[in-house]
């Protein structure tokens, strides 16, 4: 008996360890630094999706820019082409990478100086209806 | 019983590792341009006026060419052009400079080019220049450029562009191009061979 309230307790704790970790989580953004006359950005970094569903990345939105897009690079026999994404897929118990010269979102004429440091706010929508907001530092990459 | 927590803190933490370790991206490949007749004295715009390749011989030239308005490669490759060329001894380095051509004709100009290249170098020189100038180098040195529609963007056009690193010797002469320098000791090991 002993036995098996201590594996229902294990099995539980799992659960509610499952559950703490919000869906979907935001890991390791950041923001890309850029020259004082630049009037782009990029953000970039891990979007987790834990629950059963896939879901989709809809829009992003600060007050950095006057527009914030989802963007994709691609290296198309060597020539660099960068496309609008209307959406970004997090698979059902996957993950999104955001990296340099691939899938990032995009900071259309800055409003701010993207400094070293700096931590602004962005607003993530989901299509299941969810938003999460992250505060995400600038960095020199 | 310690076994199965044992076993369930290993799963787990083998659950959270597998997530982290996500394929990286893929390198380019290094594009070898030799033999193809690339390269040669051009002649464009710098901040202090009109500026020639032969201006600046008797130093190696490491010759990108893109754009202010591009996000993610251009900042990209600078940075790790910047990266790379603190491998070499501040001697060497003295003996480097990085030319940064924008192939945005309508919206970039020398200035601006100027401001965003001294972001990452301190020797750096930025050049814009006409229709006719751009087109000109870009066919000298195989450089693929192309204003391009984003499809539903707020952005007026995109370019679509190579992205390679070109060296340059001391006499203006093409070397070799690199299309990847990031962990390629190729790259500094050239640079090297040319001081």
């Amino acid at each position: 008996m002993k036995l098996v309230v201590k594996i229902f307790v294990s099995f539980f704790s799992i659960i509610l360890w499952a559950d703490t970790t919000s869906s979907p989580d935001i890991v390791d953004f950041w923001i890309r630094a850029v020259p004082k006359v630049s009037k782009m950005s990029a953000a970039f970094g891990t979007i987790k999706n834990s629950s059963e569903k896939p879901i989709k990345l809809i829009k992003v939105t600060s007050d950095i820019s006057n527009t914030v897009e989802i963007h994709t690079t691609k290296n198309d026999d060597g020539i660099m082409k960068m496309r609008k994404l209307p959406s970004l897929s997090i698979p059902a118990k996957g993950e999104s990478v955001l990296r340099p010269g691939g899938n990032h979102i995009m900071f259309i004429n800055l409003k701010k100086e993207m400094i070293p440091k700096k931590r602004f706010r962005l607003n993530f929508e989901f299509d299941d209806g969810q938003k999460i907001s992250k505060e995400v530092e600038v960095l020199q990459r | 019983m310690k076994y199965l927590f044992l076993l369930i803190f290993w799963v787990t933490l083998v659950s959270c590792q597998k997530q982290e370790n996500s394929p990286q991206a893929g390198v380019m490949e290094s594009v070898q341009l030799k033999g193809k007749e690339l390269g040669g004295d051009f002649q464009l715009s710098s901040k202090s006026g009109p500026w020639s390749l032969k201006d600046s011989n008797g130093k190696l030239r490491v010759i990108y060419f893109g754009f202010t308005y591009c996000p993610d490669i251009c900042p990209t490759s600078l940075q790790k052009l910047s990266k790379a060329l603190k491998e070499l001894s501040p001697a060497e380095r003295k003996k480097v400079q990085p030319v940064f051509i924008s192939v945005d004709y309508k919206r970039d100009n020398p200035k601006v080019c100027q401001e965003y290249v001294d972001y990452f170098f301190k020797d750096g020189i930025g050049l814009s220049g006409d229709k006719n100038q751009i087109d000109k180098v870009t066919k000298m040195y195989g450089v693929y450029y192309k204003f391009a529609e984003v499809k539903d963007s707020e952005l007026d056009y995109n370019v679509d562009h190579t992205s390679r690193f070109y060296l340059i010797d001391q006499k203006g002469r093409f070397v070799d191009a690199f299309s990847s320098i990031k962990d390629n000791p190729e790259f500094i090991k050239t640079i090297k061979q040319y001081l």
